[in-house]
């Protein structure tokens, strides 16, 4: 389903930074696939790549047969709606709209319809069928890495990028985030690729690919 | 071309960031485009008013609305003939109020203030009116400030401006001295013949040059003319102004084809000039207010979508096109606009304009209130809005053009 071939980033400025060295790999789909490594070992970069918000230098990302870094601007918005969904570290929610807006805010750039049943529908699979019209600030961090979570999931994405969704967590959160992403993964057949430092999600996924210095290291398949 | 997608989706974000943003900003932003929009409107309508009663007061004591000339074609001719009868014909054109007739004689007058056979003389145009007739077209029986106006049949007695008598006040390089109703002035015309008058009145209209001239009647002047049953010109006084002065015109030339009839508008030219220059800063005002008000909400703007750079770019990042965030803000200011548009209308036509009106700028030529003509209303409207246009557009775009992990985490 996701296919890398060499993969390359560099950071321009006085000193160049090269962060991806000619990354390759690929990603079944269906897969929970962890990106894991030293803190610089590039694997938030690499996610960034993957999931379009921002280039890379060389190299290919192939999503079902489609080169996707070779698509206009505007189009690679439209297709991050369509095909991705986003789970980032900080909860990345929009202040002034509800658990539910937040939720049903990609359905309505991509279809036009306030599709609150299904926003309802997802906070419910995330637990939090009780917190609809509450606002960010009045929810926990679990319960807005939660909304997140189900926004991510309201246009039934390919694949679900997840950037570090526990590091702000408490301990049992975190538990309560990565599961929901397991059962996502083998219920639904989500293909879900998150980036990670704690090795004690490794038992979560269902492959690990671990970079170093801007390279993969190894990959790991956990059966 | 943004999608129906993306206008519902930036709509939403717009509204939801406004019922949900700080209230107190909101209403300040509110408040300063209501200030703009109402000096744009006041401006512009204290100018419209200045130039209302300018206009009014040359046509109430000069041309009124329409003015009937001699014949030029096929040959010239010095006078109207059976301006009685022409009149008459005039007056039964529907929509007409009254006609008065005029003899315009060139004359140079002579005052001896001191009695010591000193005289001072002074050119000047006399108007030979019908005075009864005269005050249905003309109000310049109601600038007297000595004596009274003429009477109907009197020969010996002439009515004088401010400006021509002197000692008003009035910065005139050229007037008689200092002449009061009661005094002696003497009179010789351009065909030589001299006259004695008694000076009946003295009137003090500030507009024109209708204040560097005299009245007698016009039987005075048809004894000095040798005319009779005739006039210079004929003022005819409509009960409409504007557009449909034009329709007087066709009239009266059906009535008196070999005649020249001229609308007020062509007559004033020379008053034309001013006009323009209150159009003139009445345009720079508006220009000016504008900007102000454009800068205002692009500062707001650009502060708020600097403020949600992380929120634009969360946007962006689960898929929310550039475009759409950037219409968002487009919404946002425009809201901001109509709602400034909407006070400020409150504020001029609820609170303003009645004060005025009760309360009016009193100015030598009189009083001057608000005026306003629909199309600058709309004008005014408009620019405003494209200022909120302008204003949410250009700060959003440079805002929303940010790298997304710039955005994101700075």
């Amino acid at each position: 389903m996701i296919k890398v071939e060499n993969l390359k980033k560099i950071y321009p400025g006085k000193v160049p930074t090269l962060a991806l060295n000619g990354v390759s790999f690929d990603i079944p789909k269906g897969d929970f696939a962890a990106i894991m490594g030293r803190s610089g070992s590039g694997k938030s970069t690499l996610l960034h790549q993957l999931g379009l918000i921002d280039d890379p230098t060389g190299g290919k990302i192939i999503i079902d047969g489609v080169d996707v870094i070779d698509l206009p601007g505007a189009k690679k918005a439209e297709y991050r709606l369509r095909n991705f969904g986003y789970v980032f570290q900080e909860y990345a929610l929009i202040a002034e709209m509800s658990a539910l807006e937040n939720v049903y805010l990609p359905a309505l750039a991509l279809e036009g319809n306030h599709d609150k049943e299904r926003a309802e529908e997802l906070l419910k699979v995330v637990g939090l069928s009780h917190r609809l019209n509450h606002y960010p600030s009045e929810l926990s961090g679990g319960e807005q890495q939660r909304v997140a979570i189900a926004r991510s999931l309201i246009n039934n994405p390919k694949i679900l990028f997840a950037d570090e969704p526990t590091a702000n967590l408490d301990t049992a959160s975190a538990k309560m985030v990565l599961e929901l992403f397991q059962k996502l993964n083998r219920e639904r057949g989500q293909t879900i690729v998150m980036v990670t430092h704690e090795p004690d999600d490794k038992k979560y996924v269902s492959r690990v690919i671990w970079l170093k210095d801007g390279l993969v290291e190894r990959e790991e398949k956990n059966i | 071309m943004p999608s129906l997608e993306s206008v519902k989706t930036a709509f939403f974000i717009a509204y939801k960031s406004i019922v949900k943003g700080n209230r107190s900003t909101s209403a300040l932003l509110i408040f300063v485009l209501s200030l703009s929009f109402l000096e744009l409107m006041f401006i512009t309508g204290i100018l419209g008013g200045l130039t209302n009663g300018i206009v009014q007061t040359v046509v109430n004591t000069s041309t009124s609305h329409i003015e009937i000339m001699p014949q030029e074609e096929p040959t010239v001719k010095n006078y109207i003939e059976h301006q009685e009868e022409l009149r008459r014909d005039i007056e039964a054109i529907p929509g007409v109020i009254a006609t008065a007739r005029h003899y315009t004689l060139g004359g140079s007058f002579s005052y001896d203030k001191e009695k010591s056979g000193k005289f001072k003389t002074v050119s000047a145009q006399i108007y030979g009116i019908d005075p009864d007739q005269e005050k249905k077209v003309s109000t310049i029986a109601d600038y007297i400030i000595d004596g009274k106006y003429l009477d109907g049949l009197s020969t010996d007695e002439i009515l004088l401006g401010a400006g021509l008598a002197g000692g008003y006040g009035l910065p005139q390089p050229n007037d008689l001295g200092g002449v009061r109703a009661g005094d002696k002035v003497q009179v010789a015309y351009s065909n030589g013949i001299v006259r004695s008058y008694t000076v009946k009145g003295v009137y003090n209209v500030v507009i024109g040059t209708i204040t560097n001239a005299a009245f007698i009647t016009s039987k005075e002047a048809d004894s000095i003319l040798s005319t009779y049953n005739e006039a210079s010109e004929v003022l005819v006084k409509v009960d409409q102004s504007g557009a449909a002065l034009d329709k007087y015109v066709s009239e009266i030339k059906k009535v008196a084809p070999n005649l020249v009839v001229k609308k007020y508008t062509d007559i004033i030219s020379i008053i034309g000039t001013l006009l323009d220059a209150f159009d003139l800063i009445s345009y720079i005002v508006s220009i000016i207010s504008i900007v102000v008000a454009a800068i205002t909400i692009f500062v707001l703007i650009y502060v708020s979508a600097v403020n949600k750079r992380r929120q634009i770019g969360i946007l962006k990042a689960i898929g929310i096109k550039e475009n759409t965030i950037v219409l968002s803000y487009v919404f946002q200011s425009l809201f901001y606009a109509v709602c400034g548009i909407i006070v400020g209308l409150v504020l001029l036509f609820g609170i303003l304009s009645p004060a005025i009106r009760e309360h009016p700028l009193r100015l030598p030529f009189g009083n001057v209130y608000l005026v306003y003509t629909g199309w600058r209303v709309v004008i005014s409207v408009i620019s405003l809005l494209l200022a909120g246009f302008f204003g949410g557009l250009i700060p959003a775009r440079i805002v929303a053009r940010e790298n997304i992990l710039k955005a994101i985490w700075g």
